[in-house]
């Protein structure tokens, strides 16, 4: 009976969330096959602790747990920045929206993994600087810093990057 | 238009592609399934293991073990790869850094009565080796309203930080350094005054005051109370 209503509960979470939370780890990751793996693995956390975390804020949990991931992952692969895998295998237009999409995450790649988390969960997923302080487990003036400092380091690149649109 | 909004707008006219098909709901939860009875599987190893320990006993275990083949899958690996577990780098260990936490308490939080003294923070710490980067580690006390159910709480944090802090300096001094307020993110509530000290190896003391519902001047007022405050 739980497992069914488990299913019921998580069915919504999950259509309401995967394909947002799929491009915030792609923004994370500059890579197709890497945001597929770790969005669905954020998930499958997520499944299986939802009995604990239902009844709280699940979002901000699986945001921790998928920026966890990719700061391990990002050690493991230590600076694997461009794109691979099936980038080729897209239809024109699919391979224009990645090359958009990868563009931006090459952009944010200049940054460390803690600081483009940050940018991205203050300003793709909208969370204020205190949420994004307990998602990342960081202090508030560290967020706020980390933000200020974060943006700096891009300011030149988002003015290539806006040229380019 | 300022940075944020830049960046912002970026983010929110940016075409994405479509998420894989792979990503469909009855794909995640076949996946999903099939991981929880590799689970079950593991956890029945577990108990099994356990149930051997118990029969033949540890030592009747380890003769068991001695006896059977060893295995050389080590040496069958392809060359340029090892089967070690990923090992914590030489960089972690030495970006290790433990902040004491901060010296000084509040003895003014907004929400206690006349008279009223706080009561013992919430600690935790992290010596640079869990989510921060760049050898930044943390130590914070955590002062949490008792009648709010959202986030209501003041924090004192000690950590190391390479940026001087980018506020208004203020006339509420600690170990000799003026406080600098940094400005109310009127989305959650939150403003911060930040010192720079000398503790350890930590350089910064920040004090957060996370209220919803103040205003700038308000939340302003409040933090300089607290800062003032500090013994």
């Amino acid at each position: 009976m739980w497992k069914q209503q488990r299913d019921i509960e998580f069915e919504a979470f999950y259509r309401m969330h995967r394909d947002r939370l799929w491009r915030l780890a792609l923004l994370l990751t500059s890579d197709t096959d890497r945001a597929d793996d770790l969005a669905q693995e954020a998930l499958l956390r997520a499944y299986q602790a939802w009995h604990r975390i239902r009844q709280e804020e699940p979002l901000p949990y699986v945001h921790k747990i998928l920026v966890n991931l990719v700061r391990k992952d990002w050690r493991r692969r230590a600076l694997e920045l461009l794109p691979k895998g099936r980038t080729e295998t897209f239809s024109a237009d699919s391979a224009d929206r990645i090359a958009d999409a990868l563009s931006l995450a090459e952009m944010l790649s200049t940054l460390s993994t803690v600081r483009r988390a940050t940018l991205l969960l203050r300003f793709y997923e909208d969370l204020s600087a205190e949420e994004v302080s307990r998602v990342l487990e960081r202090p508030l003036g560290t967020v706020k810093s980390d933000t200020r400092r974060a943006l700096e380091q891009i300011r030149p690149l988002l003015q290539i990057e806006e040229e380019a649109r | 238009m300022s940075l944020e909004s830049r960046l912002q707008s970026l983010l929110k006219d940016a075409r994405f592609p479509d998420p894989p098909r792979s990503s469909s709901w009855n794909n995640f939860r076949r996946q999903a399934h099939r991981n929880r009875r590799a689970h079950f599987a593991g956890l029945m190893v577990t108990l099994g293991l356990v149930a051997l320990v118990a029969v033949l006993g540890v030592a009747g275990l380890q003769d068991v073990i001695d006896r059977s083949p060893r295995s050389d899958a080590i040496d069958r690996l392809p060359p340029g790869t090892s089967d070690a577990s990923p090992q914590e780098s030489p960089r972690d260990r030495s970006a290790s850094l433990n902040c004491p936490f901060p010296s000084v308490r509040p003895s003014y939080l907004p929400w206690l009565g006349e008279g009223e003294a706080p009561r013992p923070p919430s600690k935790y710490i992290d010596d640079g080796t869990k989510l921060q980067d760049e050898g930044s580690g943390y130590a914070a006390l955590m002062w949490a309203n008792p009648n709010s159910n959202g986030p209501d709480y003041v924090r004192l944090v000690t950590m190391t930080e390479d940026l001087a802090a980018e506020g208004v300096e203020t006339e509420v001094s600690v170990d000799g350094d003026r406080g600098q307020l940094l400005p109310l993110d009127e989305a959650s509530g939150g403003i911060v005054m930040e010192w720079e000290i000398s503790q350890g190896v930590c350089n910064k003391l920040s004090l957060e005051l996370v209220a919803p519902g103040l205003t700038s001047s308000e939340a302003a007022n409040e933090i300089k109370t607290i800062a003032e405050s500090l013994l």
